[in-house]
């Protein structure tokens, strides 16, 4: 048996699966003690638009340029395989469309795909518009790049829910059971294995959602809408590949029936019968589909060769017209190959719907109870779902703190392009997308919400999932030396100078060996008291004092951008007590 | 291969999708209805808790002395002896009994920078109980660092995985009002469930410096089966930790001074900043206990308020010189 399209097309959806799984696999991973075998930034490496503009914005030689370099020139040597393949964004939106066909064909009862539009140019001007931004030293790749927008929607929605969902369900069930040994050890077991001790929170999570389902949903109006139409790694790809000498080969069909020209998930395929090679995505449908069973559709130029279903099977042939050929070849539900045209929701042939409804119906088809299930499970669950999402906490924060190593301000927007691996792996949720409406320019990029984490002495994860270098790699022992900010005591608020009474917090919780903290005693209102007060050349700003600080709703104690932290030299003068 | 792609294609192309739009209407409807079905059915999963914990009674135990001190060996011989001189771990465990131990692992640093709790103490002692037919040893503390950090490197997760015993993460959800005494400033205070839920409560603390309270020792260290905003204790908190104290009644206080931290305590990072000392200290008398280990710093109980608070609050004596104390060196 030889390899045919169809089992391309099989492999194609297994690797589209395993990139899905690979990707999610590693966005879970992205967390202490950062144990996932491949490191967070390695899908970044593979996306040659975000590295190419970042370098340009940033005007540095990234790393990732040698894999963008190998990558495009795979999209020179075999065209758009990346996007029909690889590409977990494209693979979702593929997902989508199949598991919606039924829907969609409830409500569009004839749907043709039109002669390629001249919309699909709009994702070239999008990544010339980033392009020209770019060379500006204005970094925007990461409001469009398809792999940012997997990791961002995968790091803030998609993890922080289906965390959340399954430890508080299944805590309601223990508390609900009075916590039996072997559940707890199962609960237990599933926080050290897969849930991590706690679960993140991040704020504008609703906005950053809100784009992903955005796109998704654009599938259903147009398969691929977003990879058509919008995506600007798409048409980065495209650029080489439509030079590319791998291409598809249409001199053996006789008939034009146009079925490919409907299937093509990508719109690529003319009525001529002619293709846009920037377009194609190897997807394979047009040789599996082909109805013309003597019209070969093949890739042939380099000597490649995936020869259509069925040609081998019946090398003679029984007809030379395509139309006749589906009637009578392609009985209801027992050919394999004739289902292929269905399930994307596309009518081929009117012919052949008559066929189809003539046949015997089964009681649920496979797409139908797929679709309902779902459907069921997600309404019917809706009442623990509620109770299991995490309340959008506190509102966003103005802090304008950014993390350990990272770059100057300027800089650190122009590498930044916003996947959220930063966010992901900080162990304490620190780390939060800034906002919108604060600064447009800086938007998404990590600041540090010092009422929901601190930095973590001993720990420099963020730095070493950065794709870009935004945040500097650096070692555990110059992370402890790197100052984020420094702490400021508010001696209105913290209860030792404000009311004389002792509490000392933030001095314990203090992680400098020396203590960037200390503590003196004073007189207040007749009372002895400790007065803790900071050394800001020892203070690297990691803001444990703020968080652990006890007052309520203000904090004693506020760590302040370097600049802003007036370096009052109060703690200087006195002596502190052993 | 390609025969197993090829079943897999008839298997997933074998089908027509032929939904009608009733069929997929009815079945929205039938998802929808089923809607009340599974709330009541998650009735008692949604409802909240509203269970309060009564406090720990403690064992009364008769001891061969008052406190074991014993000193020169590695921590496990010497947590050992210091056990085997107060008469032996089966005075505390039985049988089937469930045991809680609480080690200090409050921050992210290595044993050797005495931050936390000595893991080869841990480790003996849950070997100990594990002898005298403990059923589940358990193990935790609410850390003030990230826990699975603190865990990790303090190398408790790894000696407790060792000796069999087991440890878990703090559960948010297992933290219930302590039912402290009427007026008390602890009152209502969140406590973790299975300090109190237990048949055998031993506190393992280190005995180190601390900028507020002087030293932390085993007082202190029950902050760790606390909840809500721990800091607040800091506020009075030489009468809230004898409060505390008498709520958990551990049955067995383990002190651990293998190494003792003495300056910028209690996170400490800077190995200038301790001593080794290679001292267990061993007794059902918390006060007795912290008092002796008081002396390690060449303080006294005297200067130490919340050990003072202790005393006066009947959880034990800090009269080292009269008290029955066996010290062995190894």
């Amino acid at each position: 048996m030889a390899v045919t399209a169809k089992h391309m097309v099989l492999a194609r959806r297994a690797c589209q699966a395993l990139s899905v799984l690979l990707l999610s696999h590693i966005i879970w991973s992205t967390h202490y003690p950062l144990s996932g075998f491949i490191n967070p930034a390695f899908y970044f490496y593979m996306d040659p638009f975000a590295m190419i503009i970042t370098s340009i914005a940033e005007r540095v030689l990234l790393t990732g340029l040698i894999s963008a370099a190998v990558m495009l020139a795979l999209a020179y040597a075999i065209g758009r395989a990346f996007c029909g393949w690889i590409c977990p964004l494209g693979a979702l939106l593929d997902l989508l469309s199949w598991a919606a066909s039924p829907v969609r064909r409830l409500f569009l009862k004839k749907q043709r795909e039109p002669e390629p539009s001249r919309f699909r140019l709009a994702k070239y001007a999008l990544l010339f518009a980033v392009f020209v931004f770019a060379l500006a030293g204005v970094q925007t790749a990461w409001v469009l790049d398809p792999i940012t927008i997997f990791v961002r929607a995968f790091s803030f929605n998609v993890h922080p829910f289906v965390n959340g969902a399954i430890d508080t369900g299944l805590n309601r069930v223990l508390g609900a059971t009075g916590y039996p040994v072997w559940l707890e050890t199962f609960y237990d077991w599933l926080r050290e294995m897969f849930l991590g001790v706690s679960t993140p929170e991040f704020s504008h999570a609703g906005t950053i959602l809100g784009v992903f389902a955005a796109i998704l949903l654009l599938s259903l109006a147009r398969r691929r809408f977003w990879c058509r139409y919008l995506c600007p790694l798409g048409a980065t790809l495209a650029l080489p590949a439509r030079f590319s000498p791998f291409r598809r080969n249409t001199d053996r069909c006789t008939t034009h029936c146009g079925t490919c020209k409907n299937i093509c998930r990508m719109n690529a395929i003319r009525g001529d019968n002619s293709y846009i090679p920037g377009e194609c995505v190897l997807c394979l449908d047009c040789v599996v589909d082909c109805p013309g069973e003597k019209a070969t559709f093949s890739f042939s130029k380099k000597g490649v060769r995936v020869q259509p279903e069925g040609s081998e099977r019946n090398p003679g042939g029984q007809s030379t017209s395509g139309a006749i050929v589906i009637v009578s070849s392609h009985g209801p539900g027992n050919d394999a190959g004739d289902s292929y045209r269905h399930h994307r929701g596309v009518r081929v042939n009117p012919d052949l719907d008559k066929a189809r409804f003539s046949g015997k119906k089964p009681v649920l088809t496979r797409s139908q109870f797929i679709t309902s299930a779902i459907g069921s499970i997600v309404i019917a669950s809706a009442p623990l779902m509620g109770a299991a999402v995490p309340r959008p906490g506190r509102p966003g924060t103005a802090s304008r703190l950014r993390p350990p190593g990272a770059l100057p301000e300027e800089e650190f927007i122009r590498r930044c392009i916003r996947c959220g691996n930063c966010m992901k792996v900080c162990p304490t949720n620190l780390l939060q997308p800034s906002s919108i409406a604060d600064r447009p320019g800086a938007a998404w990029s990590p600041v540090l919400d010092t009422r929901r984490g601190y930095c973590e002495y001993g720990c420099n994860l963020c730095g070493q999932v950065c794709p870009t270098n935004a945040i500097l790699n650096l070692t555990v022992r110059q992370k402890q030396k790197f100052q984020i900010g420094i702490a400021v005591f508010d001696k209105k608020i913290c209860l030792p100078y404000a009311k004389g009474e002792n509490c000392l917090v933030c001095e314990e919780h203090c992680p400098v060996p020396e203590k960037a903290i200390r503590v003196k005693e004073a007189v207040v209102r007749g009372k002895r008291v400790l007065q803790p007060y900071v050394l800001p050349k020892l203070c690297n700003g990691c803001a444990i004092c703020e968080l652990k600080c006890p007052t309520e709703p203000d904090k004693g104690i506020i760590v302040k951008q370097k600049q802003d932290a007036s370096v009052a030299p109060a703690g200087d003068r006195i002596k502190p007590v052993s | 291969m390609l025969k197993l792609f090829d079943a897999i294609s008839r298997l997933t192309g074998s089908q027509k999708a032929a939904t009608s739009r009733k069929d997929f209407l009815k079945g929205i409807a039938a998802a929808v209805g089923s809607v009340p079905v599974v709330k009541a059915l998650a009735g008692p999963l949604l409802a909240g808790s509203e269970e309060t914990l009564a406090p720990r009674v403690k064992k009364s135990v008769r001891t061969a002395c008052d406190l074991a001190v014993v000193k020169g060996g590695s921590p496990a011989a010497i947590t050992r002896k210091a056990i085997e001189a107060l008469g032996g771990i089966d005075l505390f465990v039985r049988k089937g009994d469930s045991v809680v131990i609480k080690p200090n692992i409050g921050w992210d640093r290595a044993p050797e920078y005495a931050a936390n709790t000595n893991p080869e103490v841990v480790e003996t002692l849950i070997r100990l109980c594990k002898s005298a037919g403990a059923k589940r040893v358990r193990v935790f503390d609410n850390t003030c660092n990230t826990a699975d950090m603190c865990y990790r490197n303090s190398g408790i997760a790894a000696a407790v995985k060792n000796a069999e015993g087991y440890i878990s993460y703090i559960n948010k959800a297992k933290f219930l009002p302590g039912r402290f005494p009427a007026g008390s400033e602890m009152e209502d205070w969140p406590i973790y469930r299975d300090a109190v839920e237990c048949d055998c409560f031993i506190n393992v603390p280190i005995a180190k410096h601390h900028g507020l309270t002087k030293l932390t020792l085993s007082m202190k260290n029950l902050m760790g089966v606390c909840g809500g905003m721990r800091g607040r204790i800091h506020w009075n908190i030489d009468k809230k930790l004898p409060e505390l104290t008498k709520f958990i009644s551990p049955d067995l206080t383990v002190i651990d001074a293998y190494r003792i931290l003495l300056r910028h305590g209690p996170s400490g990072g800077n190995l200038k900043d301790v001593k080794k000392t290679g001292t267990v200290i061993a007794g059902t008398d918390p006060v007795l206990a912290d008092s002796y280990a008081a002396s390690l710093f060449g303080l006294g109980p005297r200067d130490i308020d919340h050990i003072m608070q202790g005393e006066r609050y009947g959880l034990g004596s800090t009269d080292i010189a009269r008290a029955r104390i066996t010290k062995i060196a190894v």
